[in-house]
């Protein structure tokens, strides 16, 4: 397992939004790979007992007063890294679909500064877990788009397992689609010159909780609306504020 | 006189499109409303081009004049969209005077951060 040098530091952001049933698992799987980064739970608001469990299994947590979704709990906990002076932020989902066994791989391209920005991708390479088939055709034809529009790589643009240097997060942090950004950040990040790659990663089926897009129709609403984001964002329509060299 | 009807709705539906696109270009418009109001302004232009499906679906409803029919289904589109932002925002007023409280009850017992900045960066619209 890679070990990170002196001077960086990383911190491993888990949002969570009624997960109390896997987030203390998954913060006391990230405590194993301490010292070398610290764990920072983003409380979306829950109304169950994700804080609590957070906070008993070592976490620091971020308890938003109201639940703003993925990209609102994630626009926080980059924040956070940037103010608290991070090199490094890794997204790991409290659900426990992210295995954080998985986040050296994460942070290889990054130490080399190869890119900004390092997206785990399931369907890269062996994987190991394959979602319904209808998810995964809404997968692959966002894969397709995403590809087109930026000329990279993409297999698992939905793929919330990503680490970003401080670089990503400052951009990220003032450009963060608020639904559904993990393909359109892609698009976004393209755009601004800032530099992301896929690893292959595995990841777990989901502890506890239940999936929030379960169905067929609200995944074809979602198909819709990503792709109608990320068309406003490739045609110009929708401007984006540029990325800074250093990251600040 | 039905085709100058047309044309109105034609033009009303692609100037609303036009300032929804706007609204997006200046950050006023979260996208997933953008995308409500572009599909309601293609449904109307679908109907007021397709003339024999307009008059069908007038003929259902019992109305006789078939552009009455397209303005009345804009009306029952815009009601509803309405409808859903009045509790959206009975939401947010909630969420809002829930959070107002709570603020300054922590600023009460001394618990403010140094500083706003970690706010600043993570509220819509930037800084």
């Amino acid at each position: 397992m890679a070990t990170g040098n002196g001077a960086e530091r990383i911190l491993a952001v888990v949002p969570a939004y009624n997960e109390e049933a896997s987030v203390g698992a998954v913060v006391r799987e990230l405590g194993n790979l301490a010292p070398f980064l610290d764990v920072l739970v983003v409380d979306d608001g829950s109304i169950d007992g994700t804080a609590r469990e957070a906070g008993a299994a070592g976490a620091t947590v971020l308890s938003l007063s109201t639940n703003l979704g993925i990209g609102g709990a994630m626009r926080a906990g980059m924040a956070f890294a940037l103010e608290r002076g991070y090199d490094v932020a890794v997204q790991v989902d409290g659900d426990g679909q992210h295995d954080p066994a998985q986040v050296h791989r994460l942070l290889e391209p990054l130490r080399h500064g190869e890119v900004d920005a390092v997206i785990g991708s399931r369907f890269l390479g062996a994987g190991g877990y394959r979602p319904p088939w209808h998810r995964r055709l809404g997968t692959l034809l966002l894969s397709a788009m995403v590809r087109a529009v930026t000329g990279t790589e993409a297999t698992d643009t939905t793929s919330g397992f990503r680490a970003m240097s401080r670089r990503a997060m400052a951009f990220l942090v003032e450009n963060y689609p608020e639904d559904y950004p993990e393909s359109e950040s892609l698009v976004l990040m393209s755009m601004a010159g800032v530099k992301w790659k896929e690893v292959p990663v595995r990841m777990r089926s989901r502890n506890g909780g239940t999936s929030s897009i379960s169905s067929l129709f609200s995944s074809a609403y979602y198909m819709v609306k990503v792709i109608f984001c990320i068309m406003l964002d490739a045609s110009g329509i929708k401007p984006f504020r540029p990325a800074v060299h250093g990251g600040g | 006189m039905e085709i100058r009807s047309h044309i109105v709705t034609l033009t009303v539906c692609l100037v609303t499109a036009a300032a929804v696109l706007y609204l997006i270009r200046r950050k006023k418009l979260r996208e997933q409303y953008a995308l409500v109001w572009i599909v309601v302004c293609v449904v109307m232009i679908v109907l007021a081009s397709w003339r024999s499906l307009l008059e069908w679906i007038a003929e259902s409803i019992g109305i006789y004049y078939a552009p009455s029919a397209l303005f009345l289904l804009g009306m029952a589109f815009s009601v509803a969209l309405l409808l859903h932002f009045s509790v959206a925002m009975t939401r947010l007023y909630r969420d809002n005077a829930r959070m107002a409280v709570r603020l300054a009850e922590l600023e009460l017992a001394g618990n403010v951060p140094d500083n706003e900045r970690v706010a600043d960066m993570a509220s819509p619209g930037g800084t």
